[in-house]
């Protein structure tokens, strides 16, 4: 395959694909500037990494994983000195969220007051993958997602209810 | 949770997510951008004090020269050019480490870890190797000062050479100090996460130990480096 094919076949998965990067984005970043810098790191690094991508797991699986990775890796980059665990308040992309039913702009704001590794189980809980899933793209066990993701949805059932008081 | 629930729904159906976002030319562009990341910054660092080792190289060579090759000359010129010469592959071989511990399509723990254990490993011993650049670039200094002020390398009494020893221990500790307070914070955001990945695990037992690792890397280093320069300066200056 030439390296013109391989571009194309790339564009097009990504092409096909492209919600995953627009959710990684909403909930890894909270401005344009922020979104274009990260949107523009993973597909880099997804081009980067595309040789090694072998077919044996889903396009999709693998994507989230180079995506993820990315995002959180990119995190110190932009506010180097500053513990990324640090709780900001939400910075509101206001022409991106107008557009956004009610619902979704709440969890949005509640998402981006969780820490970086609960922000990448929420997301893929949210996109119902498997236990299993999620612990293969995460690294961790499937008994340790499970446990994890019964205290980061308590935690942000408990976010939202205090952003709705 | 049932809360959750209908949140959830609001996120699978936000028809925001589904629709287009990207344009053709915004994905290709992105293929030929230069990578923001990080490693690029640490490559950068890295290739900055090589270049810069480079030209510390030359200002050596043109000591043996400004001095006439005098035995004096010499000997400074090639300790100097050895520490310099060392200094720099080793520096190399962690440039070319560096490319192996960015790979994205690991999982996320296992990429963490992997990037955990080359900062603690690899690129702690770099960056005090890179430090070394600042009391070789006093001592250059120092001599093309004698030159110019007296024209020979002057032989220094006790106080004297106390002084000078002072500025290059204090040029190295300052240095290393600086660079590996830059970068602890980077680890730190590390191991914070991989925490959080593996809350309830060993994880945290095998952070410490890697932290107490570090700490003893970098005493031990510091320590060889500045008995290193000392015995070097006796050694120049008798």
């Amino acid at each position: 395959m030439d390296h013109l094919q391989k571009e194309a076949e790339f564009l097009d998965l990504v092409r096909q694909h492209e919600p995953i990067l627009h959710k990684i984005c909403i909930v890894y970043t909270s401005n344009r500037a922020e979104k274009e810098d990260l949107v523009q790191e993973i597909i880099l690094q997804l081009w980067k990494s595309f040789p090694r991508f072998s077919g044996k797991s889903a396009f999709s699986t693998w994507m989230y994983r180079v995506a993820l990775n990315t995002a959180i890796t990119q995190q110190k980059k932009r506010r180097p000195g500053i513990d990324i665990t640090t709780v900001d308040e939400p910075r509101v992309d206001a022409e991106a969220q107008m557009d956004l039913s009610e619902d979704f702009r709440v969890l949005h704001q509640a998402i981006s007051r969780l820490k970086n590794s609960e922000k990448a189980l929420i997301l893929l809980w949210l996109e119902e993958k498997s236990y299993e899933e999620i612990a293969a793209t995460t690294g961790i066990t499937v008994k340790n997602v499970s446990v994890q993701l019964v205290r980061i949805r308590k935690k942000l059932s408990g976010i939202i209810e205090n952003l709705q008081k | 949770m049932e809360l959750l629930e209908k949140y959830r729904t609001a996120w699978k159906n936000e028809s925001t997510l589904k629709s287009p976002w990207l344009s053709d030319k915004e994905i290709k562009s992105s293929l030929s951008s230069r990578s923001a990341h990080t490693d690029r910054m640490y490559r950068k660092g890295i290739i900055f004090d090589m270049v810069l080792k480079g030209l510390l190289a030359i200002a050596v060579a043109g000591v043996v020269l400004i001095y006439q090759a005098s035995q004096g000359s010499w000997i400074v010129s090639t300790l100097l050019g050895a520490v310099l010469l060392a200094s720099f592959l080793f520096e190399r071989k962690v440039y070319l480490q560096i490319p192996d511990i960015s790979c994205p399509e690991a999982s996320t723990r296992d990429m963490l870890r992997e990037r955990i254990s080359f900062f603690n490993r690899t690129y702690l011993k770099a960056l005090l190797i890179i430090a070394i650049s600042s009391p070789v670039m006093i001592l250059t200094g120092g001599l093309y000062y004698f030159y110019f002020k007296y024209g020979e390398i002057r032989s220094l009494d006790l106080e004297d050479m106390i002084v000078f020893s002072i500025f290059l221990i204090a040029g190295y500790i300052l240095s290393a100090f600086f660079q590996v307070r830059n970068f602890r914070f980077h680890i730190n955001q590390l191991e914070s996460l991989l925490s959080d990945l593996d809350e309830g695990t060993i994880t945290t037992d095998i952070l410490k130990l890697q932290r107490r690792n570090r700490h003893r890397i970098i005493i031990i280093t510091s320590l060889v480096m500045v008995t290193g320069i000392v015995l070097f300066l006796l050694l120049l200056l008798q």
